[in-house]
């Protein structure tokens, strides 16, 4: 990407600060926007029906809601900022008029995304298909098992080994 | 049998582009009909290609732990696009997939993709746009499986949880 070409791109996100504990994307909520984490960190968190559970954490260059951008919906987890941080913020309606606007840098972004979203779908898959042998092989569920949890919760916040 | 146009103009996606542009994307994909039970992506294999299924229904199997063959984890249909993961990260297959019944596919080589971004740029953007969400909607489905399994400890008919929306 060349240097015009990221100056037009910047200018369709906002850039954002929050302060530790701000809630940036709500389990089972629909969200319109993505973000890019430039500096802090964010917690995931699945609010499920008897509890709450931190699944991992992300830092710097991680993305955060880009499956409900592409496939509107509900969230699939909740982010919470763990510490103060700044975000590079672009909604669903910005996205589309980057699309129509300016295609080729939209295309760079989309290949962007489309990897990320290609290579965590690819672990997800590997993911369940552990789970599935794992029950096969040893009844009760690996459900309880940290590391798996880990593992899953890396899946659901938008990463592949980033999460701590 | 459906051409690749007529299906083009049935996706609200494509609502605003003109013929001549969809007769790009029409030039650029191969369709080809399949008779029940043919391999269209081989575990292993190097990927090549996206399939876009036009009518019909594929299997998607993928091998199992222990090495004994093979399980059905989801099936797929008219409007779905197959084979993304390994050609987005040209990385090999990781899964099988066979036809069920008669199917008709459109298929794009990696290298027509190529062609089609570099005369028609903004139709090439809205199909990667759709490939985006194709992979999205996917990845929404296997997240929902796995915050199923946290949810009730167990794992259950697991093909049928992701074949359920």
């Amino acid at each position: 990407m060349t240097q015009e070409q990221l100056r037009v791109l910047i200018d369709y996100f906002d850039r954002r600060t929050v302060r530790a504990g701000t809630q940036i994307i709500q389990d089972g909520e629909q969200s319109k926007t993505m973000h890019l984490i430039v500096q802090g960190r964010v917690s995931i968190v699945l609010n499920l029906e008897q509890q709450d559970l931190i699944v991992g954490s992300l830092g710097p260059g991680a993305w955060v809601g880009e499956i409900a951008v592409m496939d509107p919906g509900p969230a699939c987890a909740s982010v919470i900022a763990a510490e103060e941080c700044d975000m590079f913020t672009i909604s669903l309606d910005a996205f589309a008029d980057l699309q129509k606007s300016h295609p080729i840098i939209a295309s760079l972004l989309l290949q962007v995304l489309c990897a990320e979203l290609a290579g965590r779908l690819r672990a997800s898959n590997r993911l369940l298909m552990d789970l599935i042998a794992r029950e096969e092989k040893t009844r009760p569920a690996v459900i309880g098992d940290p590391e798996w949890v880990k593992q899953l919760g890396a899946q659901l916040a938008g990463t592949r080994g980033k999460s701590s | 049998m459906t051409s690749l146009m007529e299906f083009l103009q049935t996706i609200p996606q494509f609502a605003d582009f003109s013929q001549s542009e969809l007769m790009a994307i029409d030039k650029a994909f191969r369709v080809d009909t399949y008779a029940d039970g043919e391999v269209l992506i081989k575990d292993g294999d190097r990927a090549e290609r996206l399939f876009l299924i036009l009518n019909g229904e594929v299997e998607v199997r993928r091998r199992r732990w222990d090495k004994a063959g093979y399980a059905l984890v989801e099936k797929k249909h008219a409007g779905d696009i197959v084979g993304l993961t390994a050609l987005i990260n040209n990385e090999k297959q990781d899964a099988t997939v066979v036809t069920v019944g008669t199917v008709q596919i459109a298929s794009l080589p990696q290298s027509a993709f190529e062609l089609l971004f570099d005369t028609h740029a903004p139709i090439a953007v809205h199909f990667q746009y759709l490939i985006a969400r194709q992979l999205a909607r996917d990845l929404r489905r296997y997240n929902d499986a796995l915050r199923s399994a946290v949810q009730s400890g167990e794992v259950k008919d697991f093909a049928s949880f992701l074949q359920s929306d």
